[in-house]
C-alpha cells in the first residue's frame, strides 16, 4: 500500500509525531515542577477551537461545570447583568451559533470522538485491549525511567523493552507465547515498528495523524513525560531518556499485535459462540457517577427570563463559553473598576528618597506581603520575573549538580557559583564534609533497605528508633523541625558563602554582567531615584514531605527557590565594574547604594535577608529596620491567608504557618498561585494601596523609559507567557481534575522521584493536585483565562503585539485577554480578537444604558 | 487496688477506641470535632495501655473478665508481659494514624467513615493481642478484619479501590473461614479454652488428636493470609490505591495479625510438623522471593508493600521455627518502621543541587573489606556479649542476619567516606551504639516477655532452618546480577510486582477498563495460532 | 560546473522555524543522514504569518531559526517530504536549491 522509500517514510513519521504530540503538555520531573498550559501547542488555533479539539482528542470537557457556574451564580459572582453583556457582544460579533465548522452536539460523556484502532475494536465487541495496551506500557515506562529496565547507551526505550519483552509472562498472558515473540520482531528501530504496525492495522496516510495523537492522549502522563524528555529536557539530562517516538512504538506493537489476534475471523467466531462478549459493559459512565456522590451542588438560581431565553437558544458548548466569558468579565469588570477608583484617590506620595526599595518576584503572593510592607514604613516596592534577569547555572556550594535558574523558556547562558567567603574556606570544607557523611549514612541504610539479607533486621532495629520520630513529627512538627535543624547544624555546621560573580571565577565577563544588569533594572523600570537599600527578593516554600513541593517555588527560577538568583543578581549589581559600565549606558546608581538579597518563604510568610555579612556597616540600621518590617509585613500577610486556609480552626498548634510548613501530614501547606486571575503590567502608584487579594501577578513597567518597547516586548513575550502558562495550568486542572489534574494527594503513590501515580500503578498523572485547587468538593480556584493589564500607549502596545506571533495567538486567539490604557487620565480599553481597541464599560452600566434606550 | 486499676485500664483501653468509633460516627464529615475526639480517645487508649503495662511490669498479669460458674473465663481480656506490650504496640499505632490523618484527610468527605472504621480496627486488634480465651480471640479476628476492610473501601472513587477491596474480601473471607473452622473444631473439642492459665492450651492441644494437624494448618493458613504470604497475599499490592493512612495502619497494625495469632496459639499451630513445614517453606519463599521483587518495583509504595511482604515472611518463618520472641520483636519494630515510612512516603523526590559532591578519597577494595569486617565484628560482637541476648531460641543464626545489615551499610558507607577522621570514628561509634541500644532493647524485652511465650510445639522446625532463608537470598540476589539471566528475571520480576495490585488497578479509570487481562474471548492457547492469523 | 571547478552538485535545504521547532528539524536532518547542518538563532523577518523579531531576551522558543543543510540530491527527497508535513501546520519557510561543493565526502 505504501511505496514510498523507507527513508521517506521515516521522515514523514517524526513530522507527523510531533504534528500528533501537540494535543500534549509537556511533563516537568517533580524535582523541578513547571505549570504548563497543556495545550500550549495547540495555540495555532484560537482557545475555544484548541479546546474543541482536545474534547476530540483527550476526551476532557475543557470548559468549567455547570455546578460550577451555578455555585457562582448563586454567590453572584456572576450576575445577569454580565450574562446579557456577553451575549450582546457575542451575537454582535457574530460569534454566535457555532465557531467550529462541525455543527456536531457534543455528547455529554466525555468520551473523545478520535479513537485508535484498539479503541475501536474494543467499541464494536467489548474487548479491552486499549486498557491492556496502557496497562503494559505504563509498567515498562516506569520501569525504564527508574533504571530497572536494563538499557544499552543509546539504546532507547524501544530497544531495552524489545530485550525483555520476549520474556514478560503478562505478554504471553495476553498475545500467547507466538503473540509474545512478534510483539519485538515488529522493526528493528522504532520508526519502522511504528510503520510495521500502519500496516497491519491498515492505517491510512491520513490517519496517522489522529492515530498517534490519540495514542499519546490515552496516557497523557507518560506522553508528556517523553514529551519533556524529547522536546524540553536540557541534553545530557540524567537518566534514561524515554522518547516520544519509542513510546510510541511500543504502545503500537501491542496494539497492533493484539488487534490482529482479537480480529482474526476465527478465533473472534470461536469466542463468540462461546458468548463470552461482554455486551455493552464499557466503561461505566465515571462521570456521571462522580456527579451523584459528589454534594454541595446547589440548584442553579432563577436567571432573567430574557437570559434564560437566550442561552437556551444556544448549544451546549456556546452556553458553556457565554458563561466563562460572564464569570471572567465580572472579575474584569471588578478590577478595572477598583483600579479607576484607586486612580482618584490620589495617595500622597512623597518625593522623599523612601527608606528602602524592595523588588519581589511577579509571583501573586508577592502582592500581599509588598502591600504590607508599604503599610510598615517608607518602602517603595517593585515586581520583576524572580530570576532577576539572570539566565544562570547555579552551582551551590559542594554541590554535585547544578541548577538552571532560569524560566524554561530559555537555557542558562553562564553558570555561576557559591563559595565560602574569603578566609572561611576552612569552614566551608568542615560543612561540606558533614553533608557528605549524611549523605553517606544515607545511601548506607538505602544500600542496606535494598539488599537480600539486610532489610530484616534493619527493619526491626530502625523501627525502635523511627516510631519516637513519627510521635514528635505528628504531635509536634515544628518542635521537630527546630531539631532536626539543630542537628544538622551540629552535623554541617553553616557558614558564610558568597555567590561569586567575578569573572575571574568563571561567571560571565563584565560586559554581559552589565548587559543583564541594564535590562533588569530597565524592564522593571528603576532606573533613578534608587534608595540607599535595594532589597532583591527571590522566593521559595519550605513544605514538608511534600512531592509538589517545587511546585510552590519559583516559576521564573525553573521550578527552584530564588534566594540563590536574588544573590547572584545582587553581587553583580554591587560590583564597581557592573555600576561603571551601567553609567556608560546612562543608569547612575549612587554610590551609596546597597543592593541586598532576600528571599520570602511563601509557606510561612517570612523574609530572610540572605549574606547579611556582606552588608557595609553604614547600612546595617538600614537593613535591620528592613528586616523588622518586612517581620510586621510577614505577620500581617500570615494572617490573612491563613483566614484562606481551610481546617484552620481545627488544627490547634498546626494553624500556625510554621506549624504547617513543617507537618509531615499536611497536604495544603498554602495556596500557592490557586486563584490567579490577572497580569497587571504598570507602575505601583496604579496598584498601590489596593488589596488585590493576592491574585495578581504585579510587573513593575514605566512606559516612560521604554520608548522604542523592547522592555514591553520583554515582559510579554517572557514573564507573561509564563503567568499564562501558570493560569492555563490552574484553569485546566481545575475544569478536568479526572484527566489534567494530579488528583487526590493522599493516594499519591511517587515513581522514580519524577512523578506521581494514583495508587498501584498506570498513567502518571500531570498538573497539579486537587489539593491545590479544591477545598474539599468545591473549586477554590476560579477558572479563568489570563487577565493582561497593561498600563503603556496602545500604539507601542500594538507594535510589540505585531512583531511577536506568539502574542498574537494569545491575544487574538483568545488564551488570554488583554486591557490597556495609555496612563492614568485615559480610559481602560479591551482588546478585540481582531486587534481593535474597545472602551471599557461594566456590564452593570451597560445593562443599565440598554434598558434606558428600551 | 492494683487489680481493679489494671482491670481498669486494661478494658479501657480497648474500650476507648471503641467509643472513638462511635464518636466519629456521631460527628460531621471532614475531620471536624468528632474526628478530634476519637484522635484523642486514641492517645488515651494508648495512655491506658502503656499504664497497663507499667502495672504488668509491677505485679504481674491482670485480667478483666467475667468468669462462668466453675471459674473459668467465659469472656475477658489478659494483660500479661506478651499481650501488654502487643496491646501497647496497636494503641500507639492507632492514636499516630488518627493524629496524622486529622490533617492529611481535610476535606476528605469520608474522613468519619475512616476514623470510625479504623478504630474499631484498632479496638479489635488489641482485643486479639489480650484476649483470655480462643472464642474471644477468633471473635476480634473476624471484627479486626471487616473493619480493616471498610477503612480500605473508603475512598471507593479512587482508581483501583474497589478491586483491591474486593480481592482482600475475599482472601480475608477464606483466611477467616479457616480460622473459625479451626476454633468451631476446638470449641467442640474442649469447649471454651482459656489462654490465661497456661497449661489449658497445651492441654486442649493435646486432647485433639488426630485433628491436630487439621487445626494446626487451619490457623497457619488464617496466619498467611493476613500476613500476605505466597499466594494467599495477592491482596497486599492493591492495597496502595486507598490513602496514605489506610496504608500506614495497614503495614503496621494489621499485616501483623498473623503473626500475634501465631504466637498467641503458638502450642496450637506448633503442634503440627506439617502446618509448620508448610508455613515454614512459604514465609520462606516470600521472604526471599518479595524482598527482590522490592528491588524491582519502580513506585515508592510498592517498595515498601513488597518489603512488608518480605518482613512479614520473615517474621512467620521466625514463628515456625519457634523463635517467638524474635517475631515478635519483628512485628513491633517492623510496625513502627513501615509507619514512618508511608507517612513519609511523599518526600522521595530528590531536588536537585542539594547532593554534596562525592568525597575526594576512594578506598582500595581490600581496605574497605577491612573496615567492613572491622565494623561489623564491633557491632555485632558488642550486640553478642550483652547478657541474654543470645540466650533466646534462633539468636545465633539472627546474628547472621544482623551481621548482613551493618556489613551491607558499612561496606557502602566505606565506599566513599567524608575526609575526616572524626566523621570516620563516628559512624563506627554510631553503629555500635545502635547495635548495643537494639541488643539491650532485644535483652530487656526477651528477660521480661520471655515467660509468657509459649514453648516451641512438637511441630516446630529448628531455627538453623532460617539459614536457607539466608541462603536462599544471597542466591536469589545472585541471580539477578547473572548477566546471562538478566533480561529474563527482570522481565518476570517487574511482572511479577505489576501483577495482581496493577492488573485490577488500572482497570477502574475512566479510560480502563475492567479487571480482565485479556481481550476477551480468548485465552493464551486460542491465540497461540498467530502464524495463521498473521498470515 | 563541476567539470570545470572540479564540483559536486548538491541539494541545499533552508528552513527557517520557531525555535521550539528546532530540535524536530535537526531530527530529520539526521534521520535522513545528513552530516551536519548550519544554524542561526534569533533571525527576523517578515512573512505569511507576519512579522516576526528577531531577538527575545528571555524567550528563545519564540524566535525564529534558520538552518541551512547540504545534502546528496537523492536523499533530499525524504528530508523533503518529512519538512512538507511537518510545515503544514506550523509556522515556517523551506527553501530548496542546487548547490556545489568541493568536499562531497562531508555530505554523504
Amino acid at each position: 500500500m505504501n511505496s514510498e522509500e523507507p527513508v521517506t517514510s521515516r521522515a514523514r513519521l517524526l513530522a507527523q509525531v510531533e504534528e500528533a504530540a501537540r494535543v500534549i503538555g509537556p511533563l516537568w520531573p517533580l524535582s523541578t515542577f513547571i505549570a504548563v498550559n497543556p495545550l500550549w501547542d495547540l495555540r495555532h488555533m484560537s482557545f475555544h477551537d484548541a479546546v474543541e479539539h482536545a474534547v476530540q482528542v483527550l476526551g476532557i470537557g475543557g470548559y468549567p461545570s455547570p455546578a460550577l457556574f451555578a455555585e457562582a451564580y448563586a454567590d453572584r459572582r456572576v450576575v445577569g447583568a454580565d450574562l446579557r453583556a456577553v451575549l450582546d457582544s457575542h451575537v454582535a460579533s457574530g460569534h454566535g451559533a457555532s465557531t467550529s465548522t462541525e455543527p456536531e452536539v457534543r455528547p455529554s460523556s466525555k468520551t473523545p470522538r478520535v479513537r485508535t484502532a484498539a479503541e475501536r475494536h474494543d467499541d464494536l465487541f467489548g474487548t479491552q485491549i486499549a486498557a491492556t495496551v496502557d496497562r503494559e506500557v505504563a509498567k515498562w515506562c516506569a520501569a525504564y525511567v527508574t533504571g530497572i529496565l536494563p538499557d544499552e547507551p543509546a539504546g532507547g526505550f524501544y530497544a531495552a523493552w524489545c530485550d525483555v519483552v520476549v520474556f514478560d509472562p503478562a505478554s504471553r498472558a495476553i498475545a500467547g507465547s507466538a503473540g509474545r515473540k512478534r510483539l519485538a520482531e515488529m522493526g528493528a528501530d522504532p520508526e519502522d515498528a511504528i510503520l510495521a504496525c500502519f500496516e497491519l492495522l491498515d492505517v491510512a496516510d491520513d490517519e496517522r495523524v489522529p492515530e498517534l495523537a490519540r495514542h499519546l492522549a490515552r496516557m497523557p502522563g507518560w506522553a508528556g513525560h517523553a514529551k519533556w524528555r524529547s522536546r524540553w529536557a536540557a541534553a545530557g539530562h540524567r537518566g534514561a531518556a524515554l522518547h516520544l517516538v519509542d513510546y510510541l512504538a511500543v504502545r503500537l506493537c501491542y496494539e497492533a499485535v493484539l488487534v490482529r489476534i482479537a480480529t482474526s475471523g476465527d478465533l473472534w467466531r470461536r469466542a463468540q459462540e462461546h458468548d463470552r462478549l461482554p455486551g455493552g459493559s464499557k466503561s461505566t459512565n465515571h462521570a456521571a457517577q462522580d456527579d451523584e456522590t459528589r454534594p454541595g451542588r446547589r440548584a442553579v438560581g432563577r436567571l432573567p427570563d430574557d437570559v434564560e431565553k437566550r442561552l437556551s437558544r444556544l448549544e451546549a458548548t456556546d452556553v458553556a463559553r457565554v458563561w466563562l466569558a460572564a464569570y471572567e468579565g465580572h472579575y474584569r469588570d471588578w478590577l478595572l473598576a477598583t483600579l479607576e477608583r484607586r486612580d482618584g484617590a490620589a495617595l500622597g506620595t512623597s518625593r522623599a528618597r523612601p527608606e528602602a526599595q524592595a523588588v519581589f518576584c511577579i509571583d501573586v503572593r508577592s502582592e500581599g506581603l509588598r502591600r504590607h510592607l508599604e503599610d510598615s514604613g517608607r518602602y517603595e516596592t517593585l515586581g520583576f520575573a524572580g530570576f532577576f534577569a539572570l539566565p544562570v547555572r547555579y552551582r551551590g556550594w559542594g554541590a554535585a549538580e547544578t541548577v538552571d535558574l532560569c524560566p524554561v523558556l530559555v537555557r542558562p547562558s553562564t553558570e555561576i557559583a557559591e563559595r565560602p567567603v574569603t578566609g572561611s574556606r576552612q569552614a566551608g570544607d568542615r560543612q561540606l564534609v558533614g553533608r557528605q557523611a549524611v549523605a553517606a549514612a544515607r545511601s548506607a541504610f538505602d544500600s542496606s533497605r535494598k539488599g537480600a539479607l539486610s532489610p530484616f533486621i534493619l527493619a526491626e532495629a530502625s523501627g525502635f528508633f523511627a516510631a519516637p520520630i513519627a510521635v514528635a513529627k505528628t504531635l509536634f512538627p515544628a518542635r521537630y523541625q527546630s531539631l532536626r535543624h539543630w542537628a544538622r547544624r551540629m552535623l554541617a555546621p553553616p557558614c558564610a558563602t558568597v555567590v561569586d560573580a567575578d569573572p575571574a571565577a568563571g561567571a560571565m565577563s563584565d560586559e554581559e554582567q552589565a548587559l543583564f544588569a541594564e535590562a533588569a533594572l530597565t524592564t522593571m523600570g528603576l532606573t533613578r531615584d534608587f534608595a540607599s537599600v535595594v532589597l532583591l527578593c527571590g522566593h521559595g516554600s519550605t513544605t514538608e514531605n511534600n512531592p509538589y513541593a517545587s511546585s510552590l517555588d519559583c516559576g521564573a527560577c525553573g521550578g527552584n527557590r530564588g534566594g540563590p538568583s536574588a544573590r547572584a543578581a545582587a553581587a553583580i549589581l554591587n560590583r564597581q565594574a557592573t555600576r561603571h559600565l551601567l553609567a556608560e549606558r546612562g543608569i547612575v546608581v549612587p554610590e551609596d547604594t546597597v543592593f541586598v538579597a532576600g528571599e520570602h518563604d511563601t509557606a510561612t510568610d517570612t523574609v530572610t535577608v540572605l549574606d547579611a555579612h556582606l552588608v557595609p556597616p553604614g547600612h546595617r540600621d538600614t537593613v535591620v529596620a528592613l528586616q523588622s518590617a518586612l517581620d510586621r509585613a510577614g505577620a500581617a500577610t500570615a494572617a490573612e491567608r491563613l483566614s484562606r486556609l481551610p481546617g484552620g480552626d481545627s488544627l490547634g498548634h498546626a494553624t500556625l504557618p510554621r506549624g504547617r510548613a513543617a507537618d509531615w501530614a499536611q497536604v495544603r501547606p498554602e495556596w500557592g498561585l490557586a486563584r490567579n486571575a490577572a497580569f497587571i503590567v504598570a507602575p505601583r502608584t496604579v496598584t498601590a494601596g489596593v488589596d488585590l487579594g493576592c491574585r495578581c501577578f504585579l510587573h513593575s513597567y514605566d512606559a516612560g523609559i521604554d520608548a522604542d518597547g523592547v522592555a514591553l516586548e520583554t515582559i510579554l513575550t517572557a514573564p507573561m507567557v509564563v503567568a499564562h502558562w501558570i493560569n492555563a495550568q490552574y484553569y485546566f486542572s481545575t475544569v478536568d481534575p479526572d484527566v489534567l489534574s494530579a488528583g487526590d494527594k493522599t493516594a499519591h503513590n511517587i515513581v522514580g522521584g519524577i512523578g506521581v501515580v494514583q495508587g498501584a500503578g498506570g498513567d502518571l498523572r500531570a498538573g497539579l493536585p486537587l489539593q491545590s485547587i479544591f477545598d474539599g468538593d468545591s473549586a477554590y480556584h476560579e477558572p479563568m483565562r489570563l487577565l493582561v493589564v497593561v498600563q503603556a500607549p496602545l500604539s507601542l502596545l500594538d507594535g510589540v503585539v505585531a512583531r511577536n506571533p506568539v502574542l498574537r495567538e494569545l491575544f487574538d486567539g483568545q488564551w488570554v485577554h488583554l486591557a490597556a490604557r495609555e496612563d492614568e487620565s485615559d480610559d481602560w480599553k479591551i482588546r478585540q480578537p481582531d486587534g481593535s481597541w474597545e472602551r471599557w464599560t461594566p456590564a452593570a452600566t451597560r445593562t443599565k444604558e440598554a434598558s434606558a434606550h428600551g | 487496688m492494683r487489680e481493679t486499676l489494671g482491670e481498669l485500664c486494661l478494658a479501657g483501653a480497648v474500650v476507648a477506641p471503641l467509643l472513638g468509633a462511635a464518636v466519629s460516627a456521631a460527628g460531621g464529615r471532614a475531620p471536624g470535632r468528632g474526628q478530634r475526639a476519637a484522635a484523642g480517645l486514641g492517645w488515651v487508649s494508648a495512655l491506658l495501655a502503656l499504664v497497663t503495662a507499667g502495672l504488668v511490669v509491677l505485679g504481674g498479669p491482670l485480667v478483666a473478665a467475667v468468669d462462668e460458674a466453675n471459674g473459668q473465663v467465659l469472656v475477658g481480656l489478659w494483660a500479661n508481659q506478651l499481650t501488654v506490650i502487643l496491646m501497647v504496640l496497636v494503641c500507639v499505632v492507632g492514636a499516630v494514624v488518627q493524629s496524622f490523618s486529622l490533617r492529611y484527610l481535610q476535606g476528605d468527605r469520608t474522613a468519619r467513615r475512616f476514623f470510625a472504621a479504623a478504630n474499631v480496627v484498632v479496638g479489635a486488634m488489641a482485643v486479639v493481642c489480650t484476649s483470655a480465651t480462643v472464642t474471644v480471640l477468633v471473635a476480634g479476628w473476624l471484627a479486626a478484619g471487616t473493619a480493616f476492610l471498610v477503612v480500605l473501601g473508603c475512598r471507593r472513587d479512587l482508581p483501583g479501590v474497589r478491586a483491591a477491596t474486593r480481592r482482600a474480601w475475599r482472601m480475608f473471607a477464606a483466611g477467616d473461614l479457616a480460622l473459625v473452622a479451626a476454633a468451631i473444631v476446638v470449641w467442640v473439642r474442649d469447649g471454651n479454652v482459656d489462654l490465661v492459665s497456661a497449661g489449658a492450651l497445651r492441654g486442649a492441644t493435646a486432647h485433639l488428636g488426630g485433628l491436630t494437624v487439621l487445626v494446626a494448618l487451619l490457623v497457619a493458613v488464617a496466619a498467611l493470609t493476613r500476613s500476605a504470604q505466597g499466594l494467599l497475599g495477592r491482596w497486599l499490592p492493591g492495597t496502595v490505591s486507598a490513602p496514605t493512612p489506610t496504608s500506614a495502619l495497614l503495614h503496621a497494625g494489621v499485616v501483623n495479625g498473623g503473626g500475634i495469632l501465631l504466637v498467641r496459639l503458638g502450642v496450637l499451630a506448633g503442634g503440627s510438623s506439617l502446618a509448620m513445614v508448610g508455613t515454614f517453606a512459604v514465609a520462606g519463599l516470600t521472604a526471599t522471593v518479595a524482598t527482590v521483587v522490592m528491588t524491582h518495583k519502580a513506585d515508592v509504595k510498592g517498595t515498601l508493600v513488597f518489603s512488608t511482604m518480605g518482613q512479614m515472611g520473615f517474621m512467620v518463618a521466625e514463628c515456625a521455627v519457634g523463635a517467638y520472641l524474635a517475631a515478635v520483636v519483628h512485628l513491633i519494630g517492623h510496625a513502627l518502621y513501615k509507619a514512618t515510612l508511608f507517612f513519609g512516603s511523599g518526600s522521595q523526590v530528590p531536588r536537585g543541587g542539594v547532593a554534596p559532591v562525592a568525597p575526594a578519597i576512594v578506598v582500595p577494595t581490600l581496605v574497605r573489606a577491612a573496615a567492613t569486617v572491622a565494623t561489623t565484628a564491633l557491632t555485632v560482637g558488642a550486640m553478642a556479649a550483652i547478657p541474654g541476648v543470645l540466650a533466646h531460641r534462633g539468636a545465633a543464626v539472627l546474628l547472621v542476619f544482623a551481621a548482613a545489615t551493618v556489613a551491607t551499610a558499612s561496606w557502602s558507607w566505606w565506599g566513599r567516606p567524608p575526609a575526616s577522621a572524626r566523621l570516620m570514628v563516628s559512624w563506627a561509634t554510631a553503629l555500635l551504639v545502635a547495635g548495643t541500644l537494639y541488643g539491650l532493647v532485644l535483652a530487656v524485652l526477651g528477660r521480661w516477655v520471655a515467660p509468657a511465650l509459649p514453648a516451641a510445639g512438637a511441630g516446630t522446625l529448628s531455627p538453623w532452618w532460617l539459614a536457607v532463608v539466608a541462603g536462599a537470598g544471597i542466591v536469589a540476589a545472585a541471580l539477578t546480577r547473572l548477566p546471562s539471566a538478566k533480561r529474563r528475571l527482570t522481565a518476570i520480576l517487574v511482572n511479577a510486582g505489576a501483577a495482581p495490585g496493577l492488573l485490577e488497578a488500572r482497570g477502574e479509570r475512566g479510560q480502563g477498563g475492567s479487571a480482565r487481562i485479556a481481550v476477551a474471548g480468548y485465552t493464551p492457547e486460542l491465540a497461540g495460532s498467530w502464524e495463521e492469523s498473521a498470515a | 560546473m563541476d567539470e570545470t571547478w572540479g564540483l559536486t552538485q548538491m541539494t541545499r535545504v533552508e528552513v527557517v522555524v520557531n525555535g521550539e521547532d528546532v530540535a524536530v528539524v535537526t531530527e530529520l536532518f539526521s534521520e535522513v543522514g545528513a552530516k551536519g547542518f548550519t544554524a542561526f538563532s534569533n533571525v527576523s523577518g517578515l512573512g505569511h504569518s507576519g512579522l516576526h523579531q528577531g531577538r527575545l531576551l528571555f524567550n528563545e522558543r519564540s524566535a525564529l531559526t534558520f538552518l541551512t543543510v547540504v545534502l546528496p540530491a537523492e536523499r533530499a527527497g525524504a528530508l523533503l517530504e518529512g519538512l512538507r508535513d511537518l510545515l503544514e501546520e506550523r509556522s515556517g519557510v523551506m527553501l530548496v536549491s542546487d548547490t556545489w561543493v568541493s568536499r562531497p565526502e562531508y555530505f554523504r
